[in-house]
């Protein structure tokens, strides 16, 4: 008789959860740095978890501030290297040092920091629904160029040399603070898995308690009702997707979007999304925006010789693509 | 004993059953979560909504359209409009954010009803 007893109280256990400690989720969100960013943390200690992911959000304020052109975040802030003069000699924070010294490594022309002055005529221009004039672009592209800007990590020193060169990190400043926030949320042993997703830019850490594998949705850069399909993630590993579809505005009869040719000014029309899968999110974040500046003969060589970068391109025509390495980690919608 | 045994597993069983339908149930049907400056001022299925839907911010109104699977922006008092342009959203998971009204319009469903952690916007 008891052995009846046993069993439905097992039958009652298991439909209603198991036995053992269980696994929370704990998710916090703030906007910064122009966008809404969330984590999601896992693990058993929910205290812990929520100091964890406030500390983590912490630290991309503090890269916001550092990195914000628009407002003064103290000494060693971008908003104070903008106003420096024509070589002078600037010490940048320690966050905005870091920036620096990657955006200085790397060997691309396409990836300019430098066109604030550019940025600023079509922001000003998708507030007024106009296109800047052709003049006023040609002026700013005067004030802007990565010839002008130089930085020495050594003695952790940039110089201008110009003194209206302005600095836009918009296409770096984001992953960066992902990669930090996970730092931060890695220091605690309280988190077993988490997710942050800040302004199209997502990392995954650890393995979550159901085993199965990391899955991010991809949206479709046309119709924002749809998928364009899932990638899977591995833990550790970040993506993030440079498009045409968020910021933009409509004028004489084109969109026109916040992607810019250092070489033209305007923005570049070869794709409409390009989303790119790498070991940092700051990886992420960069080669997504230098992608979305390439032909797509151009993405498939540099892929060739970087096989820790993968990606996934909407063409300008609306034809998805994604890179080889992806075949068994990317389901198209449309499959 | 053997009589009251089996109504006491019956018991369990039909408490167990009611528990299960109860929850999925609870879960069935989008849900359309809004906050406000990180307060939630809408957290219903969309299906108990009304077609326009008002959302007061501090910068003014916002302007939801709510259909029984989506909800999309049709007015707001930002400047980029960008919340406006992003359409409407279908799938648990997505979001529609309003960063100058400090706004975000999320639709969330089961846990089971969709295959994916994130989504890439």
């Amino acid at each position: 008789m008891k052995m009846y007893r046993l069993l439905a109280l097992l039958l009652v256990l298991f439909i209603t959860g198991g036995c053992g400690q269980s696994e929370v989720k704990i998710s916090d969100t703030r906007f910064a740095m122009d966008t809404f960013i969330k984590i999601d943390a896992y693990g058993t200690d929910e205290a812990a978890l929520k100091q964890a992911t406030n500390n983590a959000l912490q630290c991309m304020q503090q890269i916001a501030t550092q990195t914000d052109r628009f407002n003064d975040g103290g000494a060693g802030s971008l908003y104070r290297l903008n106003k420096a003069g024509s070589g002078e000699a600037f010490t940048p924070a320690p966050l905005l040092a870091a920036l620096l010294g990657f955006y200085s490594a790397q060997p691309d022309n396409e990836v300019d920091i430098t066109l604030g002055k550019v940025s600023d005529l079509w922001l000003q221009g998708s507030k007024t629904g106009t296109v800047p004039a052709e003049a006023a672009i040609k002026n700013s592209l005067l004030h802007s160029g990565r010839d002008k800007l130089s930085y020495n990590a050594q003695s952790n020193t940039a110089v201008k040399a110009d003194a209206a060169l302005t600095i836009d990190l918009g296409a770096i400043a984001k992953g960066y603070a992902v990669d930090k926030a996970a730092d931060v949320l890695q220091q605690s042993k309280a988190v077993s898995a988490a997710l942050i997703n800040g302004g199209g830019n997502i990392k995954v850490l650890g393995s979550k308690a159901d085993g199965k594998p990391w899955v991010i949705a991809v949206q479709h850069p046309r119709q924002s009702s749809k998928f364009l399909g899932t990638v899977i993630l591995q833990p550790g590993q970040a993506a993030a997707t440079s498009g045409d579809y968020q910021r933009y505005f409509e004028a004489e009869g084109k969109r026109w979007h916040h992607i810019i040719s250092p070489q033209t000014g305007y923005p570049v029309n070869l794709h409409q999304s390009v989303t790119v899968i790498a070991p940092t999110a700051l990886e992420a974040d960069y080669n997504s925006t230098l992608l979305f500046l390439k032909t797509d003969d151009e993405i498939k060589t540099y892929l060739a010789q970087r096989t820790q970068l993968a990606a996934i391109v909407v063409d300008a025509d609306g034809s998805v693509w994604a890179s080889p390495n992806l075949a068994q980690l990317w389901h198209s919608a449309e499959d | 004993m053997r009589k009251a045994d089996i109504i006491l597993c019956l018991l369990l069983a039909l408490l167990a059953a009611v528990g299960f339908f109860y929850k999925q149930n609870n879960q069935n049907g989008t849900m359309l979560n809004v906050k406000v400056n990180g307060q939630t001022v809408v957290n219903k299925p969309l299906a108990a909504l009304p077609a326009d839907l008002s959302i007061a911010t501090s910068e003014g109104t916002i302007h939801l359209q709510c259909n029984a699977n989506s909800v999309s922006v049709i007015s707001a008092p930002c400047p980029d409009k960008l919340c406006q342009k992003q359409g409407a959203i279908t799938y648990a998971g997505q979001a529609i954010v309003c960063v100058p009204c400090r706004a975000v319009i999320t639709l969330s469903g089961t846990e089971t009803n969709h295959d994916y952690d994130a989504v890439l916007q």
